[in-house]
C-alpha cells in the first residue's frame, strides 16, 4: 500500500511541472502586468525602470525567471550555482534540510501587486471561509444526490424517477450565478428574509477572522452561529441545487448497472430482501465510482465556487480569484491556480487510493 | 408501463437478451435494411425528452435568427438618451419582458439580440473545439507511444487548471470586448474532453483488423485516420459537442456576466445579465430574469437533445 | 411456512409432484411490442426427480427458471397466465416476504456465470452465510459452521482460508462450487441449475456436473437442469422437456427422447451432436436461426426450419399430442392423419441411427 502511494505520488510530479509550466506561461503572455504598468506610467524613468526589472529578477532569461519563481533556482546563485541554496545544499529542499526559502516550492509566492501583503497570507485567509461553505454544500449534496440518485434507480422509470430525472436536469441546466441573482432577488429583495451577500452581519458582528471575530464568537457562540448560518443559507442553497443534478445522475446510472449485475439476481435468488439487495448488495458496489466522482469533484468545489463566492460576496479563494483578476494582481492568480492544480492532482490520488482501498479487486502492485 | 423504455437500458436486459439474441441473423433482417444513421434517427424521434429538448433549442434557435429582424437592435449605434432613468420599468403590453434601467432599453429586444450572440459562440467555439479535439486525440490514439504520452500529459495538465479561471485570464487580457475573440477563446479550451474520447476510441480500433488491412495495403496514416477510423468516432464527438455548446453558453454568460467577456456593444445573454446587476436592489427583476431564463431554455434544449442523442447513436443499444 | 407449504399440499392431494408449472405465460412488454418469451409451458417434477429443459439460447428456459423463482423484473415482466405449482401453492400468488422465504430456502438456483454471479465486494464466506443466516434461524457462529461443510461438501480443500476470499481470488469452476455450496447451505427441496456448466472449461464441467449430480442424489432434493447440450442431459437426468419458441415442444423419459425424438427439432438437436458412431460424417445443424420474437411463423413455430414440414404445419399449430404417459410431442407428425409421413420421419431415423 505505501508503496503504492508512494509510486502513485512520484506520478503526479510530471503532471505539477506542466501545469506549473502551463500557468507560467499564460501569464507569460498576459499583457498588463506590473511592468507593462509600470513603464506606461510617465513619471517613470529608464533607471528607475531598469532598478524595478533587476529588483524583481525580470532582466533575467525567462527560463531562469520560471526556476526562480519554482523554487529550484536560488535568486542570489550565479552560473550552475543557481541550483545550490545559501545553505550550500540544493535548492529544492525544503529549507530546514537545507534548501532555499525562495519559489513556491518553498510556499513563496511572492507578494501581491495590488496590496503588497504575501500571497499566501492573502489566500490563507481565504481558505476558511471557502472551506465552511464547500463543505456545508458537500455534506449536504452528497446525502441529497445518494438518496435521489438510489430512489431514482430503484424506481426506474416510475414517477419518482421522471421527476428526479427532471429535477435533475433543470438544476443541470441553471447558471450558478444566475439562480443566485435570482434567490437574492426573491429572497433578500423582495420578501427581505435573508441578506443578499458577505459573510457576517457588519453591524453586529466584528469582521471574520480576526481576533475580535473569534472573542465575539467565544462570547456569544449561538449570535455568531446563527448570523453565520443566515448568510450561509442563499449559497449554499445555490451550490448544492446545482450540484446535486450530476451527481444524482452519476449514483443513479451506477446504482442501475449494480441493480442489472448477475450477483444482484444471486442475492435475490437466495431470499435476500429487497432492502438488503439494494443497500448492501448493489449500493456497495454502485459506491465504488460514485467515491472516486467526489473526490474528483472536491477541487472544483474547493475553488470552483467562484460563481456562488462572486454573486454573494462571499470572501472566499473564488472571490479572491475575481479580485486578482480585475486588479492584474498577477501573483496572487498565480497562487492560486498552482494551488488549486496541486488539489486537483492531490484529489485524482486520493480518488484512486479510495478506490484501491474500497474494492478488494484492485491490487496495490 | 407508461412510457416506452429508452433503448440502453432495458430494466431486465439479461432475461430479454437471453430471448433476442441481437447477433443472430434474423433479428437484424429489419435492420440491415436500414442505414446506421437512419436507425439513430428513427431512435432519437422515439425518446421523448429528445425531442422535447430539440423543441426547445430549435426554437430558440429560430427565435435567434428571425427574432433580431423583428426586434432590431442597431448595436454598433447606441442611441444616447437625454435621460438616464434611475429604475427600469415592468413588463407591460407595448415592453412584454419590461424595459431596462439606464438606458431604458427594451429587455425583450436585448434578449433576442442576446440569443442570437450565445448560440453563435456556443456553437463556433464547440466546433472548434471539436475539431481540434478530434485531431489530438486521433493522433494520439493512432501513433501512440511518445506522441500519446506528450499530447495526453498536456491534456491532463490543462485538465488540472480550472478551465473558467484561464478563460478567464484570456478574455481579460486578449479578447475582452469582442465577442469574436471570445468565441476563439473558448474554442481553444473546448477540445480536451473530445481529444480524451476519440483518443480512447482509436485505441480500440487500432486493434481492429480492417485497420490491419488497410495499412497492409499500403494506405496513408492519414488516410486511415480521417477515412477508417475517425468516422467510428463521430458518436460521441457528436454527443460531446453537442453538450459542450450548452456548457460554452453558461461559461460565456458568466464570463461576460462578471464584465471579462464579451462587450455591451454586442449583447450576450450574460453582459444583459451583468447590465441588471446594478438594479437588482432596486427590484427590477424583469432584468436578470428573461434572459436567465433564455439560458436556461437553451441549455435544458442542449441537454434532452444530447442524452437522447446518446441514446440514439449508441450502437451496443438495441432498437 | 414449510408448515404451510406441507398444509397446503395435504389439502389440495398432491401426490409426489414438487413442482407442477401450469400454461405458465412470461411476457416482456419492451419498447417494439410485447415479447412473448415463455407462451404456455407446462411440466412438472416429482420430488427427488431429475429434469432438464432443453433448448437453444433464446427458447425461453432460462425465463422459465427465473419465473419459478419468480425473478422476472416487472417491468418489463409480466405473468400473463399459468401457475407454478410448488407443494401445491402457486408461487406467482405468493406475496414478497413468503416467496424470499420460498427462494434459497426451498428453492436454490445455480446460475451460469460463476464469474459475475458472485458478489466482488463481499467475502466469499459472507455470501454464503448471507443465505444461511436468512433462512433457518441459527447464529452466526452456527452459519460458519454450516457454510464451512457446504464447502467441504462440495470439495473445496481448505475451506476456513476459502471463507475469507474474495470471489476474484477464485477460478471459475472454484466459483461455481461456492455458488453450488450456496444453494444446498439451506438444504433446499429443489435446486435449479441454470447451464450451470456451460461458462466453464470443458475439464472442470464434468467435475461439477458430477458434483451436481452427486449431491442432488445424496439430499434427496429435485432438481431443475437448464441447458442447450443434449450430452449433458443424458449423463445428469431422468426426464427431459424440450423447449422452443416459448413452448414445449417434447416431453419424456431421456430414453425416450433421445432414442425416438417425436419431433423434428429434438432430433436436429441430436443431429448436431459430435459423437463417436458419427466420426468422418459432417455434422448436421438445424438450419436458419431462432426465429424472431416479434415474429412469430403462423402454424409451427418450428415450421421455417423444419425439413419434414408440409402445408399443415403453416396452417395451423399443433397441440402437445400425448404419446403415452408423460411422453408429449408438439408435431403433427404424431397425429393418426399424417401417419404416412410419419413413417417417411421414422424410417429416414432408423438409415442415420442404424
Amino acid at each position: 500500500m505505501t508503496r503504492y502511494i508512494v509510486r502513485r505520488l512520484i506520478g503526479t510530479i510530471p503532471t505539477l511541472f506542466v501545469v506549473s509550466l502551463l500557468i507560467y506561461s499564460i501569464l507569460l503572455i498576459a499583457p498588463g502586468g506590473p511592468e507593462d504598468r509600470f513603464a506606461q506610467n510617465p513619471k517613470v524613468t529608464a533607471a528607475a525602470l531598469e532598478a524595478f526589472r533587476k529588483r524583481w529578477g525580470l532582466d533575467q532569461p525567462i527560463p531562469i525567471q520560471y526556476c526562480r519563481w519554482v523554487g529550484v533556482c536560488n535568486p542570489d546563485g550565479q552560473g550552475l550555482g543557481v541550483f545550490i541554496s545559501n545553505q550550500g545544499l540544493p535548492n529544492f529542499l525544503p529549507g530546514f534540510l537545507g534548501g532555499g526559502d525562495n519559489g513556491v516550492l518553498h510556499g513563496d509566492f511572492g507578494y501581491s501587486s495590488s496590496s503588497g501583503a504575501t500571497v499566501i497570507s492573502l489566500i490563507g485567509a481565504r481558505v476558511l471561509p471557502t472551506t465552511i461553505l464547500a463543505g456545508v454544500s458537500l455534506v449536504l449534496w452528497v446525502i441529497l444526490a445518494l438518496g435521489t440518485g438510489v430512489l431514482a434507480a430503484v424506481r426506474r422509470y416510475g414517477k419518482a424517477d421522471t421527476a428526479i430525472t427532471i429535477f435533475n436536469y433543470v438544476g443541470f441546466s441553471f447558471p450558478t450565478f444566475w439562480l443566485g441573482l435570482m434567490l437574492i432577488i426573491v429572497f433578500s429583495e423582495i420578501f427581505r428574509l435573508l441578506p443578499s451577500g458577505g459573510m457576517w452581519d457588519a453591524r453586529t458582528v466584528p469582521i471574520f477572522g480576526t481576533d475580535e471575530y473569534w472573542k465575539f464568537a467565544g462570547s456569544q457562540p449561538v449570535t455568531a452561529l446563527l448570523d453565520l448560518g443566515r448568510h450561509l443559507i442563499l449559497p449554499v442553497v445555490t451550490l448544492v441545487f446545482v450540484n446535486i443534478a450530476g451527481d444524482s445522475r452519476f449514483v443513479r446510472a451506477a446504482m442501475i448497472d449494480s441493480l442489472n449485475q448477475d450477483f444482484v439476481r444471486t442475492a435475490r435468488a437466495k431470499g435476500v430482501s429487497e432492502r438488503n439487495v439494494i443497500y448492501h448488495h448493489a449500493l456497495r458496489n454502485a459506491l465504488l465510482p460514485v467515491v472516486t466522482n467526489i473526490a474528483l469533484e472536491l477541487p472544483f468545489l474547493f475553488a470552483g465556487a467562484v460563481a456562488t463566492e462572486t454573486i454573494f460576496s462571499w470572501p472566499g479563494m473564488g472571490l479572491a480569484y475575481i479580485q486578482a483578476v480585475d486588479n492584474f494582481d498577477y501573483p496572487v492568480l498565480m497562487g492560486i491556480l498552482v494551488i488549486t492544480a496541486v488539489v486537483v492532482v492531490a484529489a485524482n490520488l486520493l480518488a484512486d487510493i479510495l478506490y484501491a482501498v474500497v474494492d478488494p479487486r484492485i491490487s496495490y502492485g | 408501463m407508461d412510457r416506452p423504455l429508452p433503448p440502453h437500458d432495458p430494466p431486465d436486459e439479461r432475461a430479454v437478451t437471453e430471448d433476442l439474441d441481437p447477433a443472430s441473423p434474423d433479428y437484424d433482417v429489419q435492420l440491415e435494411s436500414m442505414g446506421q444513421w437512419e436507425i439513430a434517427w428513427r431512435r432519437f424521434l422515439r425518446h421523448r425528452m429528445a425531442l422535447i429538448g430539440s423543441v426547445m433549442f430549435f426554437g430558440m434557435v429560430i427565435i435567434g435568427i428571425v427574432g433580431p429582424f423583428l426586434f432590431q437592435y442597431d448595436f454598433y449605434n447606441i442611441p444616447v438618451p437625454d435621460v438616464h432613468v434611475n429604475a427600469g420599468r415592468p413588463p407591460s403590453f407595448d415592453h412584454l419582458f419590461g424595459e431596462t434601467g439606464r438606458l431604458q432599453w427594451d429587455v425583450l429586444t436585448l434578449v433576442v439580440n442576446g440569443i442570437r450572440f450565445s448560440l453563435l459562440i456556443g456553437v463556433i467555439a464547440s466546433a472548434i473545439g471539436a475539431v481540434i479535439g478530434t485531431i489530438v486525440g486521433g493522433v494520439a490514439g493512432y501513433f501512440g507511444g511518445w506522441t500519446d504520452t506528450i499530447l495526453m500529459r498536456i491534456v491532463d495538465a490543462l485538465l488540472a487548471l480550472p478551465l473558467l479561471f484561464v478563460i478567464l485570464v484570456f478574455t481579460k487580457f486578449l479578447g475582452s470586448g469582442n465577442w469574436i475573440s471570445v468565441t476563439i477563446i473558448f474554442g481553444l479550451f473546448e477540445w480536451l474532453g473530445i481529444a480524451r474520447l476519440v483518443r480512447a476510441v482509436m485505441l480500440s480500433l487500432r486493434e481492429e483488423d480492417y485497420v490491419d488491412a488497410a495499412r497492409a495495403a499500403g494506405i496513408r496514416d492519414r488516410r486511415i485516420i480521417f477515412r477508417h477510423l475517425i468516422p467510428n468516432a463521430m458518436s460521441p464527438i457528436i454527443v460531446s459537442t453537442t453538450l459542450g455548446v450548452a456548457g460554452v453558453i453558461i461559461g460565456e454568460a458568466f464570463i461576460s456576466f462578471l464584465g471579462f467577456g464579451v462587450g455591451f456593444d454586442t449583447p450576450t445573454l450574460g453582459n444583459i445579465l451583468a447590465g441588471s446587476l446594478g438594479f437588482i436592489s432596486q427590484g427590477n427583476w424583469w432584468w436578470a430574469f428573461f434572459p436567465g431564463m433564455a439560458i436556461v431554455v437553451i441549455v435544458l434544449g442542449i441537454n434532452f437533445m444530447g442524452d437522447g442523442l446518446r441514446d440514439a447513436l449508441d450502437p451496443k443499444a438495441k432498437i | 411456512m414449510t408448515e404451510l407449504l406441507e398444509a397446503q399440499a395435504r389439502r389440495t392431494g398432491v401426490g409426489d409432484v414438487l413442482l407442477d408449472v401450469r400454461d405458465l405465460k412470461t411476457y416482456f412488454h419492451v419498447m417494439d411490442g410485447t415479447v412473448k418469451a415463455v407462451d404456455g409451458v407446462s411440466f412438472s417434477v416429482r420430488k427427488g426427480g431429475r429434469l432438464a429443459l432443453v433448448g437453444e439460447s433464446g427458447c425461453g428456459k432460462s425465463v422459465t427458471a427465473l419465473s419459478i423463482m419468480r425473478l422476472i423484473e416487472s417491468p418489463p415482466g409480466e405473468f400473463a397466465g399459468g401457475q407454478i405449482l410448488f407443494n401445491g401453492v402457486d408461487l406467482l400468488t405468493l406475496d414478497d416476504r413468503h416467496i424470499r422465504k420460498v427462494r434459497g430456502g426451498e428453492i436454490a438456483m445455480i446460475f451460469q456465470e460463476p464469474m459475475t454471479s458472485l458478489n466482488p465486494v463481499m467475502s466469499v464466506g459472507d455470501q454464503i452465510m448471507e443465505a444461511i443466516l436468512i433462512h433457518p434461524r441459527v447464529d452466526k457462529k452456527g452459519a460458519q459452521e454450516i457454510a464451512l461443510t457446504a464447502l467441504q461438501d462440495v470439495g473445496v480443500a481448505d475451506p476456513k482460508r476459502r471463507l475469507k476470499q474474495f470471489p476474484h481470488e477464485l477460478s471459475g469452476g472454484m466459483r461455481q462450487r461456492i455458488m453450488i455450496a450456496m444453494a444446498l447451505s439451506c438444504n433446499p427441496k429443489l435446486i435449479i441449475a441454470d447451464e450451470p456448466t456451460t461458462a466453464l472449461d470443458v475439464t472442470i464441467q464434468r467435475q461439477i456436473l458430477e458434483l451436481i449430480k452427486a449431491i442432488q442424489e445424496r439430499t434427496g432434493a429435485a432438481l431443475l437442469l437448464i441447458t442447450h447440450d443434449l450430452g449433458v442431459v443424458a449423463e445428469t437426468v431422468d426426464d427431459v422437456a424440450v423447449m422452443y419458441a416459448g413452448r414445449v415442444v417434447e416431453t419424456g423419459t431421456v430414453e425416450e427422447v433421445l432414442l425416438n425424438p417425436r419431433m423434428p427439432y429434438t432430433r436436429g438437436l441430436l443431429e448436431s451432436i459430435p459423437s463417436q458412431g458419427k466420426r468422418g460424417q459432417r455434422l448436421s445443424a438445424i438450419k436458419g436461426t431462432v426465429p424472431n420474437p416479434f415474429r412469430l411463423p403462423p402454424g409451427c413455430k418450428f415450421g421455417p426450419r423444419c425439413p419434414y414440414a408440409w402445408d399443415s404445419c403453416v396452417e395451423a399449430e399443433p397441440e402437445l399430442i400425448q404419446l403415452g404417459h408423460e411422453r408429449t410431442a408438439r408435431c403433427w407428425l404424431n397425429d393418426p392423419r399424417f401417419a404416412t409421413r410419419r413413417a417417411a420421419y421414422d424410417e429416414s431415423f432408423v438409415q442415420e441411427h442404424p
